[in-house]
Order: structure tokens, then C-alpha cells, then sequence
């Protein structure tokens, strides 16, 4: 790459073009490696009450942040969802760079904050809805998942929550 | 509670998009020199400098040692700092323990970011702040985080688009007066209302901008501090409150409330007596990244009732003239060299008690003030500072 000039004085440019391997491994931990695990596996979401403070964590921890106190194994978690209850959503136009991809995300999309029906807490995913016109906070939505074939054990394995009419 | 720290010097570098002129050593010089001379010191007197700065934006890293000529750090003791957002906050609070402490008496601290520098890709940075496991895949940044604010507020208190671009109107304005500012705005309510969509109900004019620029402080003991001014501001106290960056996977409150805000502000504000900050602190120098998180963290810090700070702006009280200014400077709508952010809040309240902000100048008399810093993933800095020892 050749040097810039501006009103001479020097700018020297340094980037990394073309293909590039960032490859990162986090570990998920047993808590979070059994929640993706049964969602991969047999499609549920689950999540886990804090034995001293009573709030719930989705999806599951082993420990809660405000108490400081060990959770409960799986016998004690709570199935959640498909479907829950939009709580707050953003529609973004402006194609922002997808963190697990490196490249520009196609827009519009839209995240929102979902209250899953059978414990409260809520998680933050994709809605397939996007026209602002159809979207409500209050709307009732349903996970999507992917073929159980394509699932790896992530949260990716849920695709979006499409509208429900109840 | 240790020894009693003042701040006695301050220096700003012109804040802007670009400073093609000078590299990052001397961006931070300028600063650096500007505050030994504002202490009417020299670096001799300095006993420990301390650096702030996020790497992950300019793509270098341990830049405390690559700038130690700028900084003045040659065969002194320091620290470099990067905790997101709240950086410069956090070298306020490290310079106070190490003035507190009584380890040092002299302390130069400098938060620094030449956002020029990082080819545009703020928000990809910031989007490694959210955890990979659960939330990244879902975030846009700082973006999607304060749209969520907005969004939020706009549902639970039904106020419209207006407040918001009322705010940011007010604090163009302000940054027109501050001769340090970046963005030199003469805007409307049209003007942000009509501006493009980010993430709805963001628009771009909602938003901070990415800067260039440094601010240092020179923090100094009571017993230095009296001989070297006649302006000595105090830090009084201060709070740091953190907290679980995933905050939306719990139960919520109707409006994602940053906790570390409000836990701040409980515990500043029983420790010094206040029970109506607004009538007992006569301003706020808050980090405010978008202009929905002013109205919305205000509430936040207790400032005013729930579902109350967003008719503040619209009726004159957080103007420069009004009963309880808020980011006389322009704030972070204006300004963002993100290192030096949270420390331009301090810089600029301390500025606003020893009456020489200059243009940007409150009306009122000013002999304390709050200063916040605000970052990912959700940690907070909150200041008291005040013109007189108690």
C-alpha cells in the first residue's frame, strides 16, 4: 500500500485485505454446553432460577451475578418458550458490520427483547418480521429453529421468532 | 477514607475528526502540556503518570510505552488503563488512589483516542464488548444498545419522537459555544427528526460522533494543592458500580434501566447527604452517547422522577441558563475521543466550578457538580465534585 499525502504530511496506512483467519474457541462452560445441548437435540429453552434471589437467567448460569450463589442443576430448570411476548424491538437500516462474520449485515433486521411464556426473563434475539408497520411491542411470537440436521448448539440454532396470531 | 485530592490543572486538545498534523504521542503532549501549565507546573513536579486509551480502536497496544515522550512519563511510575467507555473515569478514580493513598502527591493523568485512526470500524470494535456465547450475534454495538434505550422510553412514557431531538438540539448548541467540541452543529428539531434511521428509533443525528483528541488532569494532595492554586476543585467521592453485561436476559424492568446508574448514584448520593440532587448539586456533566440516554439516565441517576426527564430540556432546565444544566459542554453528542471521553465530563465540571468554561459558561453559580462515565458492559463511574472542602 502506497502512503498518503495531505498537505504534506505523511499518513501511513496498515491493513490486512483479502482473506484473513480470526478463529477464536470459547469454552461454553457445563451450564451453557447443557442448554445448547438441549436445544440442539430436542428443540427446548430452558432456563434457571436463582435459589437465593428468585430471578431467572436465560439462558441458564451456573452462577447468579447480583447474589453470587451456585444455581441449581438441570432437574431444577425451567422449560420456556417457544412462544413469549415482545418486550422492546429496534429495526436497523444501517448495515453494521455481523460480529460472526466480519461483513456488512443485510438489512433491515430487527432485535428484540423477548419474554418467553413459562418463567420471567427474557432473551434477546432476531424477529423475522421487519416492516414497522406490523411490528408492536406486546406482539406474541414463536422461536424458529433450524432443521434439527443444521443445529450446532447455539443460539443460532433458534433462526428468528416469527408473529403468532392467538 | 484516605487523603483529600484535588484536581489543579487541566488541559484539552482541540477535539475533532481528524488531527492529520500530530501522531498519538503528540495529540498526547498537547493535552499533557496544556494541564502542567494550567497547574503552572512543570513535568518534574509530576510524581506517577497515568495513560488511558482503548487499543482495539487504533490497532496498537501497550501505547502507554510507545508515548512516554508525549506523556512525560520518563522514569516515572504509571499505569495504563482500558476499561470500554468509562476509561477516562476510571484514570479519575486510579488518580485519586494514588493521591489518596499518599503514595504520591502529583499525579498527571491522560485519556487519549484518535478515532481517525481505527478506518471507520468503532462499532465493529465495540461489538467484541457483548459476550460471544449469548448476546453478540444480536448486538449492533453501542448503536443497537442505545436504540434499545430509546425504544424503551419512547413505549413506556408514549412522549414521541420530539424529546430526543430536543435534547440533541440543546446540546449542538451548546458544543457551538465550547470552543474544544467536535461536531459545530447549528441544528432543529426538523433537522435531527428528518435525519437518516441507524437502528429505529436512533437516527444519525441522535448519536455521538468518533473523535480525535486527548485531556489530561493533574491531581494533586490537599497540602500541594493549596500552594499550587487558587482554584483547587475537590473530588469528594466518588462510586464505581458494575454489573452483568447480559442485563436484558433477566426479568425486566419496562425500560432496561442501567442498574450500575442507579446503584451509583444510591450510594453517592446517601454519603453525602443529598436527597434532592437537583436543588443540592448545581449541574451534571453526564456521559451522554445518544441524545435519548440523557433523558433516560437521568432518570437512571435519580436526577427526577420516572417518566419526568424527558419535558427537562423543553422547558429550559437543563439549558445553560436553566436551574440544573446538563452538559454544558455540548456532551458526548458532540464530542467522542472515547479514551478521553469520560474524562473530558470531569475536566469540563471542574471547569464549570472554577467559573472559566469560558463561552459554554453556566449562568448559575456553580459549586458542585456531577460527572459520569458510561461503557460497555454496563459499568459506571459516578462524580462529586465540588468547589469547597467540607
Amino acid at each position: 500500500m502506497a502512503t498518503e499525502q495531505t498537505q504534506d504530511l505523511i499518513i501511513v496506512p496498515c491493513g490486512i485485505h483479502g482473506e484473513m483467519n480470526m478463529t477464536y474457541r470459547w469454552g461454553a462452560g457445563d451450564f451453557l454446553s447443557k442448554a445448547f445441548e438441549e436445544l440442539r437435540d430436542n428443540g427446548k429453552i430452558y432456563a434457571n432460577e436463582c435459589p437465593q434471589c428468585g430471578r431467572y437467567h436465560l439462558p441458564p448460569r451456573k452462577v447468579c451475578g447480583r447474589c453470587h450463589v451456585e444455581m441449581d442443576g438441570f432437574d431444577k430448570w425451567v422449560q420456556v418458550g417457544p412462544r413469549g411476548t415482545v418486550l422492546v424491538y429496534t429495526v436497523t437500516l444501517a448495515p453494521f458490520l455481523d460480529p460472526e462474520t466480519g461483513k456488512p449485515r443485510h438489512v433491515p433486521y430487527c432485535v428484540a427483547t423477548i419474554q418467553l411464556d413459562g418463567a420471567p426473563c427474557a432473551l434477546e434475539h432476531f424477529l423475522k418480521e421487519t416492516n414497522p408497520e406490523n411490528l408492536k411491542v406486546g406482539m406474541r411470537v414463536e422461536a424458529v429453529l433450524k432443521p434439527e440436521a443444521q443445529r450446532k448448539g447455539d443460539l443460532g440454532d433458534i433462526i428468528h421468532f416469527k408473529t403468532v396470531q392467538e | 477514607m484516605g487523603r483529600r485530592v484535588a484536581i489543579v490543572g487541566i488541559g484539552q486538545t482541540l477535539h475533532k475528526k481528524r488531527h492529520i498534523d500530530r501522531n498519538h504521542t503528540e495529540l498526547i503532549n498537547e493535552a499533557a502540556r496544556k494541564a502542567l501549565q494550567d497547574a503552572e507546573i512543570t513535568i518534574e513536579d509530576v510524581d506517577a503518570v497515568l495513560n488511558g486509551n482503548m487499543d482495539l480502536f487504533e490497532g496498537h497496544n501497550l501505547m502507554d510505552a510507545m508515548t512516554v515522550e508525549g506523556s512525560g512519563a520518563y522514569m516515572k511510575p504509571g499505569l495504563k488503563m482500558n476499561t470500554g467507555g468509562t476509561t477516562g473515569g476510571t484514570m479519575v478514580a486510579s488518580g485519586w488512589y494514588h493521591v489518596a493513598s499518599g503514595k504520591y502527591d502529583v499525579v498527571l493523568i491522560i485519556g487519549s483516542e484518535k478515532l481517525e485512526e481505527s478506518g471507520g470500524n468503532t462499532t465493529s470494535a465495540i461489538i467484541t464488548c457483548a459476550d460471544p456465547l449469548t448476546l453478540r450475534p444480536y448486538h449492533t454495538g453501542a448503536v443497537g444498545a442505545l436504540a434499545i434505550v430509546a425504544a424503551s422510553y419512547m413505549n413506556q412514557y408514549r412522549c414521541g419522537e420530539e424529546p430526543g431531538a430536543i435534547v440533541r438540539v440543546k446540546a449542538a448548541g451548546n458544543a457551538l459555544k465550547n470552543p474544544y467540541s467536535h461536531l459545530k452543529l447549528t441544528l432543529t428539531v426538523d433537522d435531527v427528526l428528518d435525519s437518516a434511521i441507524l437502528i429505529w428509533p436512533l437516527r444519525l443525528l441522535h448519536m455521538c460522533p468518533q473523535s480525535s483528541g486527548a485531556c489530561a488532569i493533574v491531581l494533586a494532595s490537599e497540602e500541594k494543592a493549596k500552594k499550587m492554586t487558587k482554584k483547587p476543585v475537590w473530588i469528594t467521592d466518588f462510586v464505581t458500580s458494575h454489573m452483568e453485561a447480559w442485563r436484558a436476559t433477566f426479568a425486566p424492568d419496562p425500560i432496561p434501566s442501567m442498574q450500575s446508574q442507579t446503584d451509583s448514584a444510591i450510594k453517592l448520593f446517601k454519603r453525602n447527604g443529598i436527597t434532592n440532587p437537583m436543588k443540592q448539586v448545581d449541574m451534571f456533566e453526564m456521559y451522554d452517547p445518544a441524545a435519548w440516554a440523557e433523558i433516560a439516565w437521568l432518570e437512571d441517576f435519580l436526577i427526577c422522577e420516572k417518566g419526568e426527564a424527558w419535558k427537562l430540556a423543553e422547558k429550559g432546565v437543563t439549558a445553560l441558563d436553566g436551574a440544573f444544566p446538563v452538559n454544558p459542554s455540548g456532551g458526548v453528542q458532540s464530542t467522542n475521543p472515547i479514551g478521553a471521553t469520560a474524562m473530558i465530563r470531569v475536566a469540563e465540571a471542574a471547569l464549570q466550578i472554577r467559573g472559566d468554561a469560558g463561552g459554554h459558561q453556566v449562568t448559575k453559580n456553580v459549586n458542585s457538580a456531577l460527572a459520569s462515565s458510561f461503557g460497555g458492559a454496563n459499568w459506571t463511574n459516578l462524580f462529586l465534585l465540588k468547589k469547597n472542602l467540607d
